[in-house]
């Protein structure tokens, strides 16, 4: 019996890929009947090749083809590639879907204010005040629905290294380059962080919306994320006036009472959410939906006695807390930012309308937004890989950010 | 199982043109063309629905926000392709970061294909996983999307000889993984 050289072996797979000249063909074919060896690997990869057609074609959901074509709509409407203000919209969103969850719990107060902590460290490293969508000086903000005041400016507790985890070799390279620091030390860019399109899209309606999306369930397993619910500071909170006058607000009773969460809370879904198991059953059932959507719910968001909380000083002290801090600059939160949810979130159709809005719009249209998307610092930080690899990273992203509000300060 | 889009690159480079120009109906065809098989693709070499479905979208999303790179000398599909085997394989590097094997096949059979088509699926799957990722690719893009070898070099960015070697190198593989062990 002859032993197939290369060139042969080659001939046979080439025969079943179609690839060979009639020529060629002809000289399989006699390989194949004249050697047993032949024969036998021709056989055999038909075989292969027969079982491999058998493997059914399978269809993607029609919630990923949805998505693709959110983010799609997304990415034509809004700036072109991914951004410093994506990077802290995308933040947001994550943030505010945080907190709206964790107001399902059963912690809700404290679990919402977890997430405000969140917000008032990663909006404050973004715009350098109090970083509450309902804030005052915002649309929709305060008791009323409508109307656009003055906004107050927060001077926020000063920000420590302590504050800022840069574990990454990669974000402290970043950090380091002249580029970047040029970057966020100039004026165009510190304008963009104060300007007040920026926050009228950050505390638009269309925002209010993301609030119904699932995230951060990997945040309510976190270790840390059960440290913190231990730690004095959150004692301290719970026990203060505010968080007692929230409870006790109206907005909040009527919150409780609502058909939609008593059914929410009854469910057998609910309880297992509360083990941590079942919660994608929870997050598309339509209690959750009903819920999420209930006036109710936005009330309680929108309530002096919520505002009151987040600028007490047990709601900053918990945001300064150490346990927070390790929550913040968790895998868990790292892994936030890159689960399919979160993309799912940054590719939704709320997120569609955010982008559509006329305060996206004018941000877009801003000069000094402009500015900054032109200048050359930005193209040379944006081609970086560091910054590539910073964009896919919530965890970076927020300390890059916090350093940009140091290097604004 | 070859479902993927006809090449038609006049067709795909027009359909890019539009969408750069504004059209967004242009970008749901292109979208409407190339899903199902980026998904297959990233399915087959994954082994996993939710990451494949991942990769799907960060392809797309990656795509569109390179749309305006894109040179219409080369054809859309090995672009789009090419994206989808480099995401697949830096998913594939992240997780060998957190898990120390990446050769497991998960993926649950829908209730609608039949048992045989659900024991192929699982055969071939757990045995592509055994491949090395580079080899995998070369497979899964000549059995799965029936690219030709220089179709899989231009996908690639690899020669022709590349190809080949790789791809009957694997064929072997999975030729004594398949049929062999279990004759």
């Amino acid at each position: 019996m002859n032993m197939l050289n290369d060139y042969q072996r080659e001939l046979i797979h080439r025969e079943i890929d179609g690839a060979n000249t009639p020529e060629e063909s002809a000289e399989v074919r006699e390989l194949v009947a004249t050697q047993p060896e032949a024969l036998s690997l021709m056989t055999n990869l038909q075989s292969l090749d027969s079982l491999f057609r058998e493997v059914p074609y399978r269809e993607p959901s029609p919630h990923m083809r949805q998505a693709i074509y959110n983010a799609m709509s997304v990415r034509s409407a809004q700036v072109n590639t991914q951004t410093i203000t994506g990077w802290a919209a995308q933040l947001w969103n994550g943030v505010l879907n945080f907190m709206g969850e964790l107001m399902l719990t059963k912690k809700v107060l404290i679990g919402a204010t977890t997430a405000v902590a969140a917000i008032a460290i990663i909006g404050y490293a973004i715009v350098g005040y109090p970083p509450s969508v309902y804030d005052a000086g915002t649309i929709g903000s305060g008791d009323g629905m409508g109307g656009v005041e003055q906004a107050g400016r927060y001077h926020g507790v000063k920000k420590t290294d302590a504050d800022v985890t840069l574990s990454s070799p990669e974000i402290q390279a970043l950090l380091q380059n002249d580029q970047v620091l040029k970057l966020v030390k100039s004026e165009v860019f510190h304008e963009v962080m104060r300007n007040d399109a920026y926050r009228l899209l950050l505390s638009s309606d269309a925002y209010r919306v993301l609030l119904s999306n699932d995230a951060f369930r990997i945040l309510l397993q976190s270790d840390a994320y059960q440290q913190l619910q231990s730690s004095a500071a959150y004692q301290q909170l719970q026990s203060s006036a505010a968080y007692q006058q929230l409870q006790s607000s109206a907005a909040y009773q009527q919150l409780q009472s609502s058909a939609a969460y008593q059914q929410l809370q009854s469910s057998a879904a609910f309880h297992d959410l509360m083990a941590n198991s079942s919660y994608r059953e929870v997050m598309s059932s339509a209690a959750y939906r009903e819920l999420s959507a209930n006036q109710a719910y936005h009330d309680v968001m929108v309530s002096s006695a919520f505002q009151q909380l987040m600028s007490s000083a047990a709601f900053r002290e918990l945001s300064m807390n150490a346990a927070f801090r390790e929550l913040s600059s968790s895998a868990a939160f790292r892994e936030l930012s890159m689960n399919a949810a979160f993309r799912e979130l940054s590719s939704s159709a709320a997120f569609r309308e955010v982008s559509m809005s006329a305060a996206f719009r004018e941000l877009s249209a801003n000069e000094a937004y402009r500015g900054v998307m032109s200048s050359e610092a930005f193209r040379v930080l944006e081609s970086s890989a560091a910054f590539r690899e910073l964009s896919h990273d919530a965890a970076m992203s927020q300390a890059f950010l916090a350093e940009a509000s140091r290097a604004q300060e | 199982m070859d479902n993927a889009p006809a090449a038609n690159d006049d067709l795909d480079r027009a359909l890019v043109r539009r969408f750069l120009d504004g059209e967004r109906a242009a970008g749901d065809e292109l979208v409407n063309r190339y899903h199902r098989s980026v998904f297959n693709v990233a399915l087959r070499m994954l082994g996993n629905v939710q990451d494949a479905e991942d990769v799907t979208q960060t392809t797309f999303g990656n795509a569109f926000e390179a749309l305006d790179s894109y040179d219409p000398t080369y054809r859309f599909f090995s672009w789009i392709y090419r994206m989808t085997v480099n995401e697949s394989l830096n998913t594939l590097k992240r997780r060998r970061n957190v898990v120390s094997l990446d050769g497991s096949f998960d993926v649950p059979a829908p209730d609608a294909i039949s048992q045989s088509a659900a024991e192929a699926e699982e055969r071939v799957g757990s045995a592509l996983m055994e491949l090395k990722p580079d080899d995998r690719a070369v497979v899964v893009l000549r059995h799965f999307v029936s690219f030709s070898y220089e179709e899989i070099s231009d996908a690639l960015g690899v020669p022709v000889k590349t190809v080949k070697s790789r791809l009957f190198t694997a064929r072997e593989r999975l030729r004594q993984s398949l049929l062999v062990a279990s004759a």
